[in-house]
């Protein structure tokens, strides 16, 4: 495991290193030459696959230009309401400010700062101002999963959490519920992206290679076929390019999107939590093709948060966060959480899978527990023990299945539809194998992670809207009431209060029992 | 339960303690009623029916003793349904899962009327007894050991006044209070013991018909 996260870090640093030069001659935003293209390819269970190492990402504690876990150059504050723009001005001189941007969808600004500048200092600095509310570096968030051994098995996680029978009292939800599933993007509509890739260095093997320009490509894209569906998605946004095409370029928001959505009971493939809800892609999370093709922005705090008021403003009632960091918190996730609560949105976030690498206290899971209507998720595996990735500490609330494939081996992930990973980790195979990616050929894969549990909340919260439980914090008091406690008697740091059990929270009280 | 075998007892006391004087042969006289009962879960019932009270139906039939001492035995049953529920911060979220609640007392009373030595249109009368209530409470959709059926003891004093309409006919109004301890809320996906309301009894306005001499 260690040599493994130690070979996807050396990957995402190289990679870094190496997209870096070749970005400055790209254009900044995508051309999709055509929203028409064959269906995706269903070429099913991956079950004969050798074990893949694990999948590196992009963010995952490096950046493409330094390996920190920041951006350099900018950083991000808020000032206090009625605070004067000249003031603004003077405090941030004082850090060598030299542009101020106040982005969509964010009531802060990101102010720009030399490249060379600390930006924690930076912003430490600017944060002891009395007219700033905070300041922040630019940190980045990964996604929270666990990559896998992709071959083949069932959703037994559904079972462990007695679906079936809550599907009873509420089938799927219905439309009238929008999830936001802030991540890689999710695979929702077919496209072709004409867009020329350059040329990039990266590790093969423990090598570094030279990855070969492949020039100007066509990269086919298509809608999942086990998750599209007629009005299926709504209010798409992509805050990594800054459109509104928010295509996965990686698959793990399509999987998400699936635990939480997939469509059911169609004599296809899997199932989802809640099968019924619309789905609104909101992509916050840079993957390796989003910077090998030059994505102008990166998967940090500022952007996570700029999805979450976007996923609010435009109607999402519950927000899937299968994402998050480790290191210092972050006051703007802090702020955008509370921004979703209070205006009757709930908010699953991923409890982190760092156990074995120091636990550290991850954010913005973090703040899960002191705001009323955001839970933080821990995973268990088929053998409903913690697992073995799974982060602790008082801030674990609740825990649903996210697979432990070191105990039930690969079929003990989470089975649901993304891309078959062959044709997205063309890099994979070294510079002579190596080409244009294809995000339009789907496989059903097992992947394990916080990531993984977290759908399973965000879905369940969509069931209990639905049925009635309107306002988030009612919702979480209802998961949390139901759960059924595992591991020491009541709330401990491994299970919080203890594993999902929609059912008995979707049937809620009677007069006698 | 012993409370309600003391109280019992005592009403058979009374019976036995009725002057000889007084007795002119034994009568029979079957009735029906129907009435309103608020309950004394008055929170638990409100959350998952909409309301704490609602109407109640029985029948039953009562042996007089003496001229002024009767007993009598009488099922009733009450039954609604609402919604199971969810209840946060005194808030209460319906659930849209459908729950019924039935109520069957069985009564058995013993009382005194008052007649006075003159006749009159109007004969007050009270008394008490014991009773047997099941409760039984059922959801749709529901799965094995979701629904429960109950019978608890419990007891209950009532009072009103009788008038003779026909004959062979009278009418009648009365007001019950019952009580059935510990019969609710030992159950943690209970709204009563959420509210911590334990008791099944209530208070109940009734009229009869009362046919027989």
């Amino acid at each position: 495991m260690f040599l493994s996260k130690s070979a996807g870090v050396l990957t995402v640093l190289t990679l870094a290193v190496g997209i870096v030069a070749a970005q400055d001659s790209m254009p900044r935003y995508r051309t999709f030459i055509s929203d028409t293209t064959l269906p995706g390819i269903d070429t099913g269970i991956r079950d004969n696959d050798a074990p893949r190492p694990p999948r590196p990402y992009a963010a995952d504690s490096v950046s493409r230009s330094s390996g920190e876990p920041y951006l350099r150059g900018s950083i991000a504050v808020k000032f206090r309401p009625g605070t004067a723009a000249a003031a603004e001005r003077l405090m941030t001189t004082r850090i060598g400010a030299t542009t101020m941007d106040a982005p969509s969808y964010a009531d802060f600004q990101i102010v720009t700062i030399d490249e060379q500048a600390d930006p924690e200092a930076a912003a430490a600095t600017l944060a002891k101002q009395p007219d700033v509310e905070f300041a922040q570096a630019r940190y980045r968030v990964h996604p929270m999963f666990v990559p896998n051994d992709p071959l083949y098995a069932q959703q037994w996680n559904y079972a462990a959490i007695d679906m079936e029978h809550a599907w009873d009292l509420n089938p799927g939800a219905t439309p009238s519920i929008v999830v936001a599933v802030l991540d890689s993007g999710v695979a929702y509509r077919n496209a072709v992206l004409r867009r020329s890739i350059p040329s990039w260095r990266g590790p093969f093997g423990f090598t570094i290679a030279t990855f070969p320009a492949l020039g100007v490509v066509d990269i086919p894209f298509a809608a999942a076929p086990d998750l599209a569906g007629p009005n299926r998605f709504v209010a798409p946004r992509d805050f990594i390019w800054d459109d509104t095409d928010p295509l996965d370029l990686d698959g793990h928001g399509t999987h998400v999107a699936g635990t939480i959505g997939q469509l059911t009971n169609n004599s296809v493939g899997v199932a989802g939590m809640a099968f019924n809800v619309r789905i609104m892609p909101v992509k916050v999370i840079d993957s390796i093709w989003d910077d090998i093709l030059g994505s102008p922005f990166e998967g940090t705090d500022d952007v996570v948060a700029r999805g979450v008021h976007y996923a609010v403003d435009n109607g999402a009632k519950v927000l899937n966060l299968s994402i998050g960091r480790a290191g210092p918190p972050s006051p703007l996730l802090q702020e955008a959480i509370v921004y979703a609560t209070s205006h009757g949105a709930f908010v699953a976030i991923a409890a982190g899978n760092d156990f074995e690498d120091g636990n550290p206290t991850e954010w913005p899971a973090a703040y899960a527990p002191s705001i009323q209507g955001a839970v933080a998720v821990g995973a268990i595996g088929r053998d409903r023990q913690r697992a073995y990735y799974s982060s602790t500490g008082p801030y674990v609330e609740l825990v649903a299945p996210g697979g432990n494939q070191r105990i039930g081996g690969t079929t003990a992930g989470i089975l649901q539809q993304t891309y078959d990973f062959a044709f997205v980790d063309t890099y994979v195979n070294g510079p002579t194998r190596y080409g244009p990616p294809r995000f339009d050929i789907f496989s059903y894969q097992f992947l394990q992670g916080t990531s993984m549990s977290t759908p399973h909340v965000a879905g369940f919260a969509a069931l209990l809207m639905q049925q009635g439980i309107t306002s988030p914090d009612a919702i979480e008091a209802a998961m949390e009431k139901f759960a059924t406690d595992l591991g020491p008697a009541g709330m401990d740091p491994q299970y919080g209060y203890g594993l999902i059990n929609p059912r008995a929270s979707l049937r809620g009280l009677g007069l006698a029992k | 339960m012993k409370r309600v075998l003391v109280v019992y007892a005592a009403a058979l006391l009374l019976v036995s303690a009725t002057p000889s004087s007084a007795q002119n042969g034994v009568t029979m006289r079957g009735f029906a009623d129907a009435g309103l009962t608020v309950f004394t879960a008055t929170q638990s019932f409100k959350a998952i029916l909409g309301s704490s009270a609602g109407p109640v139906f029985g029948g039953g039939v009562e042996v007089g003793l003496t001229r002024n001492v009767f007993v009598s035995v009488a099922a009733s049953r009450f039954r609604d349904t609402g919604q199971r529920v969810f209840v946060f911060q005194n808030q209460v979220f319906k659930l849209n899962v459908s729950d019924t609640i039935t109520v069957t007392p069985l009564q058995v009373s013993a009382g005194y009327r008052f007649r006075g030595r003159r006749p009159r249109r109007l004969v007050p009368y009270a008394g008490g007894g014991v009773g047997w209530y099941r409760f039984s409470e059922t959801s749709q959709p529901s799965t094995s050991g979701d629904d429960t059926k109950t019978t608890h003891g419990g007891f209950h004093a009532l009072a009103g006044f009788e008038t003779p309409i026909r004959p062979w006919a009278g009418a009648a109004v009365d007001a019950q209070w019952s009580s059935v301890p510990n019969s609710l809320g030992d159950s943690t996906t209970s709204v009563a013991s959420l509210y911590d309301e334990h008791n099944l009894g209530g208070f109940t306005l009734r009229a009869r018909i009362i046919v027989g001499r």
